[in-house]
């Protein structure tokens, strides 16, 4: 008989989140700990929240800027790297493109207001010298999506392991890091979401340690003539990539998982070289729907 | 394309406090046994390894005589459910999460007409939740014979359901359910009441459970049931034994039973105990597949792998209090355990490969009578 996994399910980062463990003994304390890290993370970044670092931020966007902590001066870094490793693709200050792509209405994206929008977008243009960080234009804004849930669910495997939980996983909206496999050794079965067929499983991943995160075009878009627009936008155009359907990524950290998910969605056609360039074990479902897989199982 | 992974990697393992301990992962060796345990005062199922859901069902509950011959009743419930049920894979690695966690929001209200020898109820009821709304509308009378020995019930009720899976699988699927009872009740002695009803139903729409991976039910359900009751009174003011037998069957090829006993004593100062138990078995639906998941599956053809779709037996125990304190007030506590194996099947055998299911549920009511 296969031992009883305690669970918590809860709602937190625009997202349906599961913690799982395979532990002997009650696991309720670590489960409610991990739960409150990752509602800890959003209350912090969320750019929804008047008090998060993140508004401070953005509130004093042309202003004086901020001196900020060091938690968020790590993931400062990290934006700066994705930034970097991305060629300019991937960038914490394009949130504000979403004003011009209304994925509610399905209304293609003007020329003229991506055009009034893109000088708000650019890292190169933020100022971080830490602790000092300063968007220099008025209306420039900056946000965690892309990492900050996938640092959350890092940081809750974190709290699991710190309260002696050797097996189990975090599951934040599909960005999912073990803790460890389960009891008898055996890996966990990560299904991995067909982009089409949303009742199918593309694959299955079997996973121990680290982390599986998937960035696609299904999650939230819209088709206007024929064309599929997703919300995953290169920020140097202000447009939907295209060319990809889906990536999931295997990696130690759910963090850098995510993040070469997303970036290798932002290369389009070109994803599969960024892919095999870095290094980590992968799933890519390209534009014509074929399957490029390192990824056993 | 310049060497992107050591940045990146690099950053990353400068957050604070992502990186496990190392010793941590699998230094512990497997123990000989799982745990099964019970942890929430409200309704928890589980299943060794798979699927659990607990609700939590607050109510407020209003009966109204707004004239002499009516009353008006209202129940306002709020459920909420989280939980799971990934099956066949431990979980989903998406673009949007994937899991049950929704709030349901609901409001019954019933009018009744009461007249000399008859009555006639009408109600409507609405619920809401993420992922499944319903709306709903019933009409029952009740014929009394001259002798008022007999009693006949006439009942029919129509709803409205939409679904629209919260992972997007079931997008604005419909179903409406048509349902009509006829019941007979007579007074056999001073102290015995028999009921016999039937009650059809027909639905059509979306039966999937979009949650699952792989769930295919056909476009359609016929129901039929026979419900056969009979309460017996004892001496003691208020103590009653019930019986129920019910006989289901429909067009998915579900046959039940159900066999229902309590009994009801009361003790001084109106202090009631009832305890009750509940035999229930059912052959499986004709396109219920044993695991592994994906077994007997023909595209176009009707599948399922839900548990509740096998043949298997269950049995429910309950203990139901009630307390009176003051002249207005009760309040009654009702702790029930619930058992589904496929080994306790009657009149054949069970579903093969498949855990047992356990569930209790604890529930707790005060009311006041003005």
């Amino acid at each position: 008989m296969q031992p009883e996994h305690q669970r918590l399910a809860f709602a937190a980062m625009a997202s349906r989140c599961a913690l799982v463990v395979d532990h002997d003994g009650d696991a309720s304390t670590a489960l409610a700990a991990a739960r409150e890290e990752v509602l800890r993370i959003e209350a912090k970044y969320s750019r929804y929240r008047d008090d998060s670092v993140v508004s401070a931020i953005n509130r004093a966007a042309g202003g004086a800027g901020v001196a900020v902590d060091d938690e968020t001066a790590a993931l400062l870094d990290l934006a700066a790297a994705a930034h970097a490793a991305s060629d300019g693709r991937f960038d914490a200050t394009s949130g504000v493109l979403r004003r011009a792509w209304d994925f509610g209405a399905a209304r293609v994206a003007t020329t003229e207001a991506l055009a009034a929008l893109l000088p708000l977008v650019g890292w190169q243009q933020v100022e971080w010298n830490r602790p000092h960080l300063r968007l220099p234009r008025a209306g420039m804004e900056l946000d965690f999506g892309g990492f900050g849930k996938e640092y959350a669910a890092d940081r809750a495997a974190a709290v699991l392991a710190s309260h002696g939980i050797a097996h189990g996983f975090v599951n934040l909206g599909g960005d999912v890091r073990a803790v460890g496999a389960r009891r008898d050794g055996a890996p966990w079965q990560v299904g991995v979401q067909h982009p089409r067929e949303v009742d199918r499983v593309l694959a299955r991943v079997a996973l121990r340690d680290g982390a599986i995160a998937t960035s696609g075009d299904y999650e939230r878009y819209f088709e206007c003539d024929g064309v599929r627009y997703c919300h995953v936008l290169d920020a140097r155009s202000g447009v939907p990539v295209q060319g990809v359907r889906a990536v999931s990524v295997v990696a130690p950290l759910c963090v850098v998982a995510g993040l070469h998910a997303t970036i290798a969605m932002l290369h389009g056609a070109k994803a599969k070289d960024y892919l095999d360039e870095c290094g980590c074990a992968y799933l890519l479902v390209d534009g014509d729907g074929a399957v490029h897989r390192t990824l056993a199982g | 394309m310049q060497l992107t992974r050591p940045p990146l990697l690099a950053a990353a393992l400068a957050l604070p406090g992502i990186v496990l301990p190392a010793s941590e992962a699998g230094a512990e060796r497997p123990p000989g046994a799982g745990e099964v345990g019970l942890r929430y005062s409200h309704y928890q199922e589980y299943q060794p390894g798979a699927e659990r859901i607990e609700v939590v069902l607050p109510a407020l509950f209003v009966l109204v005589p707004v004239a002499e011959d009516w009353t008006i009743q209202g129940q306002l419930a709020l459920d909420s459910v989280s939980g799971a049920s990934p099956l066949y894979h431990d979980t989903l690695s998406g673009a949007s999460g994937i899991g049950v966690d929704d709030v349901r929001r609901s409001l019954d209200v019933d009018a009744t007409r009461y007249f000399d020898r008859a009555s006639l109820a009408f109600g409507a009821s609405v619920s809401r939740e993420d992922d499944y709304d319903s709306d709903a509308v019933r009409a029952v009378a009740t014929f009394d014979s001259a002798d008022r020995n007999r009693t006949i019930t006439v009942g029919v009720g129509y709803s409205d359901d939409t679904i629209d899976s919260v992972n997007g699988v079931a997008e604005h699927e419909a179903r409406n359910t048509t349902d009509a009872q006829v019941g007979v009740a007579r007074v056999l002695t001073s102290r015995d009441v028999a009921q016999a009803s039937v009650t059809f139903a027909h639905g059509s729409g979306y039966y999937d459970d979009p949650y699952k991976v792989l769930d295919r039910r056909p476009g359609s359900r016929d129901e039929r049931a026979l419900s056969l009751r009979w309460n017996h009174a004892y001496d003691t003011p208020g103590e009653v034994l019930r019986v129920a037998y019910r006989l289901f069957d429909d067009s998915w090829g579900i046959t039940a039973h159900s066999v229902d006993l309590a009994w009801r004593h009361p003790f001084a100062n109106d202090f009631v105990v009832e305890p009750s138990l509940r035999y229930h078995s059912q052959s499986a639906a004709d396109f219920y597949f044993d695991p592994p998941v994906g077994t007997g599956f023909v595209p176009g053809e009707p599948y399922s792998a839900d548990a509740r779709l096998s043949a298997f037996g269950a049995v429910t125990a309950a203990i139901k209090l009630e307390v009176p304190f003051g002249s207005r007030w009760r309040s009654d506590f009702k702790l029930s355990f619930y058992r589904q194996k496929s080994a306790w099947r009657a009149f054949g055998d069970g579903s093969p490969d498949l855990l047992p299911v356990s569930a209790r549920t604890f529930e707790i009511g005060l009311t006041y009578e003005y």
